[in-house]
């Protein structure tokens, strides 16, 4: 019984906590540069040997729509293409931790709204941007993704920084553009 | 009531009905900043010393990505570009000459909340998380705009427009 009033109690601390956040306060927490951001450069920056970035985005296009990608919006005029695609996020393990925490809150007369991640919404942005005093192009390209669940509502989001994505990204678009990619 | 009346009626609630059917409900309520627009100006706007437009709104579009945000949408010709950071903040740019030898960044955040969108009104966020890795990139500093500047130029203006003191 006093557990579940120090949960009760701890729920209401955290509820008037948020409550006491501004939009200001949650934009300059959520605009922060990422923390690895240095890292994160090297990682989704290659460079490539040829001014000509209209031949790099095409180049680009074809990589992305040979990965499932559908573009949603391309500007050759400042070297800009986005993308997007849907996937499933179901996780089995995810989905059985969450209807055994419903079962548990049961018991304990508690109420769970059992959330698992339903589908997921990939967004790539690559951008090409012709390197001053050099006959260069460098391309960035920026993965990211939003969860949606199971009651259809976008809950998560986060930034995609696994290495062998981007590897494999720049393989491609360094074997459809006939170019290879340098690192920065 | 004559037959013909009623069934225009029936006929004029019935496209009533059809058009608001049509209609999202879900469009979210915009909560602007109290602060007068000459405040949000001098927070939300830069002056460059270069007069090349394209590649300031190229460097823009780099910092974005460099501080996490995805691109939404461009608009060269209109110098402007829309770009989101984890589904939860939304900045515009936009990007505009200022006399001769000089290109303006103007930018506006939105705190995106389900069904509510809040305009991001601290001079700290816009100089810190957006002017000051800006101004990186660019290889150039981040110049106040003097208050009496007015908002980008009508299109067809930007050509005659006249440097100002």
């Amino acid at each position: 019984m006093r557990s579940r009033i120090r949960i009760a109690g701890a729920l209401l601390a955290l509820s008037l906590l948020s409550a006491c956040q501004t939009t200001n306060d949650v934009a300059k927490a959520i605009g922060k540069p990422p923390e690895n951001a240095v890292a994160l450069r090297a990682l989704q920056t290659r460079r490539f040997d040829s001014q000509n970035d209209k031949v790099l985005l095409e180049a680009t296009t074809q990589t992305l729509q040979d990965l499932g990608f559908t573009i949603s919006e391309a500007s050759s005029d400042v070297g800009v293409i986005v993308a997007s695609k849907q996937r499933d996020a179901h996780e089995s393990g995810q989905v059985a931790a969450q209807i055994g925490l419903t079962i548990m809150m049961a018991l304990l007369g508690g109420v769970n709204t059992p959330t698992w991640d339903q589908e997921q919404t990939i967004r790539v942005t690559v951008s090409a941007l012709p390197v001053s005093n050099a006959r260069q192009t460098e391309v960035r390209t920026s993965f990211d993704r939003i969860l949606i669940n199971n009651h259809g509502h976008a809950w998560k989001a986060e930034l995609l920084m696994e290495p062998q994505l981007y590897k494999e990204f720049f393989e491609k678009l360094s074997a459809a553009a006939f170019l290879e990619a340098h690192q920065i | 009531m004559t037959p013909s009346t009623s069934l225009r009626l029936a006929l004029v609630g019935a496209l009533a009905l059809a058009v608001a059917g049509c209609q999202s409900g879900r469009q979210s309520q915009v909560v602007l900043s109290t602060k007068s627009p000459v405040e949000l100006r001098a927070m939300q706007a830069r002056a460059f010393d270069t007069a090349d437009r394209a590649k300031t709104l190229r460097t823009v579009i780099v910092t974005f990505q460099d501080l996490g945000y995805g691109i939404d949408k461009v608009e060269p010709a209109a110098g402007t570009v829309s770009a989101t950071k984890l589904g939860k903040l939304r900045m515009t740019a936009t990007v505009y000459p200022r006399g001769q030898s000089q290109t303006v960044v103007r930018g506006n955040a939105l705190l995106l909340n389900p069904g509510v969108e809040s305009q991001v009104d601290d001079p700290a966020f816009y100089q810190q998380l957006f002017f000051e890795p800006l101004a990186k990139a660019m290889f150039l500093t981040a110049l106040d705009v003097p208050g009496t500047e007015d908002a980008p130029p009508a299109a067809g203006a930007a050509a005659n427009t006249t440097a100002k003191p």
